[in-house]
């Protein structure tokens, strides 16, 4: 009988650290598969945490950065002007900055041709004239290098200026005839 | 009604089943979580096991490895009354048996 009780208590003890060992698996698979899916931080805080207020200069009380506006683009090394470029605007400064594109070489363009007009005339001017008209085609140039916007309200202004042609072939342009078209609808 | 030949695997092995046909087994399941939740063992181990994953530098711990190092905490952190408290239920249910 003895043998028995001995038994007994070993199957007791057997299961006993069965069922403790039931229970520490459980908590090690929940606490494994939180940190295999990235949210062990949230698991089980600590209420002190959760509590605290944060304090620094630049974030708010949570803690987040105050400044809400994210730089989605990194900038780059422009080869030429060595400046840091956003890379949405690399591509419009590039052309500015090698001189390729469509104002700058108009610029360049007209800062040669005043150069070479300069450069004959040391001191003296042999043909006064020729600079004014020089000067008057720079101002023709600039004129005719500004915005769209400009270049639509002076077109436009001229239209107005005619007041002769209400009923020309003008008034079958675009816009007239989309008008047409809404009215039909 | 003790059969002395009857051996002590087989005899192991009627205890169990007893204990888990009668249902004695849950109840005692239930009540040692209970307790072990009471006396707060379940968040100090998810505790220990959380430090044991940030302390280890590789990027995802095994569960092998969690219980190997785990397990042995967790049963010295037992309190003895808990410990005692289920031994003897046990007991009692199955001294009937013997």
């Amino acid at each position: 009988m003895l043998s028995r009780t001995t038994w007994v208590n070993d199957e007791c003890k057997a299961i006993f650290d069965d069922m403790m060992f039931t229970e520490t698996l459980d908590i090690i698979f929940q606490v494994h598969r939180a940190s295999r899916k990235g949210y062990l931080s949230e698991l089980f805080p600590e209420d002190k945490e959760s509590k605290k207020i944060c304090t620094d200069l630049g974030r708010d009380v949570f803690g987040h950065c105050q400044n809400k506006v994210q730089k989605f683009s990194e900038d780059i090394d422009c080869p030429n002007c060595h400046r840091q470029i956003s890379t949405t605007r690399f591509a419009p400064h590039l052309e500015k900055c090698f001189g390729k594109g469509r104002t700058s070489s108009r610029i360049a363009s007209q800062k040669i041709s005043s150069a070479e007009f300069s450069f004959p005339s040391h001191g003296q001017t042999e043909c006064p004239e020729d600079d004014d008209w020089q000067e008057k085609k720079k101002r023709k140039r600039k004129k005719e290098s500004g915005s769209k916007k400009a270049k639509k309200k002076h077109i436009e202004s001229e239209k107005k200026v005619e007041p002769g042609r209400e009923h020309d072939y003008y008034q079958d342009d675009k816009s007239s005839k989309r008008k047409n078209l809404k009215k039909k609808r | 009604m003790a059969d002395s030949r009857e051996s002590e695997a087989d005899f192991k092995d009627r205890l169990h089943a007893k204990l888990q046909n009668s249902g004695e087994l849950e109840k005692l399941k239930q009540t040692l979580r209970d307790r072990l939740q009471e006396c707060g063992w379940t968040d100090s181990m998810r505790k220990i096991c959380k430090e044991k994953v940030r302390a280890s530098s590789i990027e995802n711990v095994s569960i092998d490895d969690l219980v190997n190092e785990v397990t042995p905490i967790g049963r010295d952190q037992v309190p003895a009354e808990i410990k005692n408290e289920i031994l003897l239920k046990l007991r009692a249910f199955l001294d009937e048996e013997a």
